[in-house]
């Protein structure tokens, strides 16, 4: 397990931080994943740590989305139209935009504008499949869809990225 | 795009990520290494409270088994027959004189089988005179008919 979730933790890091946006929360949603990851699934055979680990992963990251998303709303709904935006007003000082705070070839920083024009699924898609390499099955298990929906949003993922990047990429 | 330019695609973009991710800052990596510990520690503990549980259903079975076969073999505080009281009977719905009309019968069918006489039209048999004496005479005692000398013999 150990030399498992070392192989997991700095891709793992990388998907949290491209779609929380955030150093610390992105490390908070490793963590989590890490513990739930543990305590639900080390009993389960090994070939399917991998996409369940990303499961957990991702399941998190849409917690934590929805969390700020309320949180946004219920101060929406404090300030009304008077007075200003505490959020706003008082910005988080731990954020850090995801090209200063890593030392980041201009490759990767242009990787990085390409993976957030995907949806969510394409990301997800493209991420698992690309990059962690998983088989079809093994990606849908992860992102909880059919082995047809991977494939559609793997396809179009690859497509939308190859216009971006263009052929002169890296 | 064909297979090779895809495949070649695909791996600048590997390549990419995994540059990225070995370039990660000191704090974020100290960060992460305490993460992978403190799941690894839960992990353990998880282990370890699965091995105490599996370890403890044959000594439960064992322990239930010895009850069991134990209360069986004695009866003693674990089998516990609770048989009726002399209270209980006397306070018990139904009258007495029903379990006495009972024993009444039977005591005449006794006698009856015993001399062999058959009824006639209803009339008792000659032995039987005295059965209505047999009421209310602490039954079960077993006691002589007073009628022609006949013993009554207990069915009971």
């Amino acid at each position: 397990m150990e030399s498992f979730l070392e192989s997991v933790e700095r891709p793992a890091y990388r998907v949290a931080l491209l779609r929380v946006g955030q150093r610390e929360d992105a490390l908070d949603v490793v963590q989590d994943t890490m513990m739930r990851f543990v305590e639900k699934y080390s009993h389960k055979p090994r070939p399917q740590w991998k996409p369940l680990f990303y499961k957990v992963l991702y399941s998190q990251i849409s917690t934590l989305r929805r969390k700020r998303a309320l949180r946004s709303r219920w101060f929406s709904w404090l300030i009304g139209d008077d007075g200003e935006n505490p959020i706003e007003a008082h910005p988080d000082g731990r954020a850090i935009p995801a090209d200063r705070g890593l030392q980041v070839t201009n490759a990767f920083s242009a990787l990085e504008k390409a993976l957030q024009t995907l949806s969510e699924r394409q990301q997800q898609a493209f991420l698992l499949r690309g990059r962690e390499e998983l088989s079809v099955a093994e990606t849908a298990m992860a992102m909880q869809c059919s082995e047809s929906s991977v494939k559609t949003h793997y396809a179009r993922a690859l497509e939308i990225l190859r216009e971006q990047l263009g052929d002169h990429w890296p | 795009m064909n297979d090779d330019t895809e495949r070649k695609f695909l791996d600048d973009i590997r390549q990419t990520l995994t540059e990225a991710e070995r370039d990660l800052d000191g704090a974020t990596l100290s960060r992460l290494r305490r993460a992978r510990e403190a799941a690894l520690a839960k992990e353990s503990r998880h282990l370890w409270n699965r091995r105490i549980g599996w370890s403890m259903v044959p000594l439960t079975s064992m322990i239930v088994a010895a009850l069991f076969v134990f209360g069986r073999n004695h009866g003693g505080p674990l089998l516990k027959t609770v048989e009726p009281s002399d209270w209980q009977i006397i306070t018990a719905e139904e009258s007495l004189d029903t379990y006495q009309e009972d024993l009444g019968f039977y005591e005449w069918l006794s006698e009856v089988m015993e001399e062999g006489d058959v009824l006639r039209d209803g009339n008792l048999p000659a032995g039987a005179a005295g059965a209505g004496q047999l009421t209310g005479s602490g039954a079960g005692k077993g006691a002589d008919a007073a009628a022609g000398g006949h013993r009554i013999y207990r069915l009971i």
